[in-house]
């Protein structure tokens, strides 16, 4: 029986190729057009590579390097570059063992840098059943040389969703993963409850990533939307997602932590009230510089639809950005500097564009294009180091994209 | 245990294709096509994604009415683009919904078929519409609620 089951796996596997990049939960996420399938992506002989992948995430070291995680069939990789992204280094394969990985725009392998150059990654391994999966976790102590074997986050062992992880490292390589965990609502389901939405849970650890023990954080959170985490002055997280309130109202909330095992209640981040007994798919992004942090965010409510930014330190009313059918904000903050990102199909050619703040958001300048295509692409990227900041995109025709984004004082 | 895998590997891919699927892929230009096709009568159109726990709850009560009134005029849109066909039909049949038109998301760029079907539609799931004869069309996102629907599709 697990022979026959595992030769039909490598099969499907071998058979796959041609849609590997169209492992995708909603039609928001890339695809490989038909034409490019035909390409070195579906070829199972072809090497792997990062033009094939569907969501690579970048983020910078400390030391300035780059570093880039992205999967295609069954591995996740790591790439580092130091020119920007302009080159890469060979490709490090992290899991030694295949294994099927959400790689879908709204959950997409995390990386992070630790204080001392170690890299680690989480990510969502799919189970058998649809919408479900663990988190993972791996990490190289040696500059990506090796790589520990895989781990699961979540220390609930059932056949669920614990999914679209978020990572950070803080300066004292404390680790905090946060997920979408299902567990509260199949209680509930087996107990014939109601239970809107799915749960928020977390895990910090200060073993480098050896033990994860895990806390929920919250009830009621929308099941397919990412979670934004960033962290605040004191390396703690700052974590916003949407959540649903009573009346199926989807509005995102956020939890800050008085101390690594103390999250506090969660505060009302934006007040859309959009009413959906539906799926948005749509998740925030978030950013922090000084003791401000910045949120961007999609609503479709009945008053406010789009893209929005605020400030969450209480004095932020929302700020609608980006044109008619903006998708996908990202965000970046150092200073006083604060930028925007996002895409929008326009004439026919799906565009990136960025839109900056010079005074901590209450101003802002025109949205400049930054890049187009007119295949599928991935949700953009943003990231700063020692405040130059970059945009980060897959398209398929193009590839990956490091794109500088300028803060020079000119107007655009 | 490897010969094994590789005659099976062998009969897999020598497998004859399975019967066509219900299923239809749907692009931005096919969906122009597919309006004139639609004119002239009620339709309700729901669009739908497997990564959507409200879409199953949407699909079981359209299972329901379906299951009532066989002459329902319904089409189904799958947004899921890494699903087979014949998977989509699979998920459909589990509903009661086998027989109903079903189309599914193909276009390269999802971003035209979702402007090219609305573009005051953001994406967000499941999103329906209610087409009158003339065209005129409600459009709702979220599940529907099924006293109201019942009485829309009322003769």
């Amino acid at each position: 029986m697990g022979v026959l089951r595992a030769g039909i796996l490598g099969s499907t596997l071998l058979l796959g190729v041609g849609t590997a990049a169209a492992q995708t939960g909603h039609d928001h996420h890339h695809q490989q057009p038909a034409a490019a399938a035909s390409a070195p992506c579906a070829d199972p002989t072809a090497l792997p590579s990062l033009a094939c992948a569907t969501s690579p995430t970048p983020a910078f070291a400390r030391d300035g390097r780059l570093w880039l995680a992205w999967y295609a069939r069954g591995h996740v990789y790591v790439q580092s570059s130091d020119d920007h992204g302009a080159s890469f280094g060979p490709a490090a394969v992290v899991n030694r063992i295949p294994e099927p990985v959400d790689d879908q725009g709204e959950d997409r392998v995390q990386i992070a840098l630790g204080p001392q150059g170690q890299i680690y990654l989480a990510w969502t391994r799919k189970l058998e059943q649809r919408m479900t999966g663990h988190v993972r976790f791996s990490r190289s102590l040696d500059g990506g040389r090796s790589f520990s074997e895989p781990v699961n986050v979540n220390d609930d062992p059932s056949v669920i969703a614990h999914r679209f992880p978020a990572l950070q490292v803080n300066d004292g390589n404390r680790l905090f993963i946060a997920w979408i965990d299902k567990r509260d609502l199949a209680a509930a389901k087996a107990a014939g409850r109601d239970y809107d939405g799915a749960a928020v849970y977390y895990a910090t650890s200060e073993d480098g990533g050896k033990t994860w023990p895990n806390r929920k954080l919250t009830d009621h959170s929308c099941e397919c939307c990412r979670i934004a985490m960033t962290l605040d002055r004191r390396g703690l997280p700052l974590i916003v997602y949407r959540h649903v309130f009573p009346g199926h109202i989807r509005d995102h909330a956020l939890i800050r932590f008085a101390d690594p095992d103390t999250p506090l209640p969660i505060q009302r981040a934006t007040d859309d009230a959009w009413h959906i007994r539906g799926c948005p798919h749509h998740g925030p992004a978030i950013a922090r510089s000084g003791n401000t942090p910045h949120l961007a965010w999609f609503t479709a409510a009945t008053n406010r639809k789009g893209l929005f930014y605020k400030r969450l330190d209480g004095s932020g009313t929302p700020v609608p950005f980006g044109q008619p059918g903006a998708e996908r904000p990202a965000i970046a903050a150092a200073g006083d500097t604060v930028v925007l990102a996002w895409k929008a199909l326009v004439d026919d050619r799906t565009r990136l564009y960025a839109r900056l703040s010079h005074d901590g958001g209450r101003h802002w300048g025109q949205p400049r294009e930054l890049a187009s295509t007119d295949s599928s692409s991935d949700h953009p990227q943003l990231l700063q180091h020692q405040g130059r900041f970059h945009a980060s995109w897959q398209t398929a025709s193009e590839g990956y994209r490091l794109l500088p984004v300028s803060t020079g004082e000119t107007a655009q | 245990m490897k010969r094994w895998l590789a005659v099976l590997a062998v009969l897999l891919l020598a497998a004859p294709p399975a019967a066509p699927a219900a299923t239809v892929p749907l692009t931005a230009e096919g969906y122009r096509r597919q309006l004139d096709t639609w004119a002239g009568s009620r339709r309700l159109v729901v669009l739908w994604s497997v990564d959507c726990p409200p879409c199953q709850q949407e699909l079981a009560m359209l299972g329901r009415l379906r299951g009532d009134n066989p002459r329902l005029p319904l089409t189904l849109i799958c947004t899921d683009t890494q699903l087979q066909p014949a998977e989509v039909d699979a998920i459909l049949h589990d509903h009661g919904l086998t027989g109903a038109e079903s189309l599914q998301f193909a276009d390269p760029v999802p971003a035209r078929l979702r402007r090219a079907i609305d573009p005051d539609w953001y994406g967000e799931l499941p999103r329906s519409y209610l087409i009158e004869a003339d065209g005129h069309r409600l459009a709702h996102s979220g599940l529907l609620p099924e006293a109201p629907l019942r009485a829309w599709l009322e003769p």
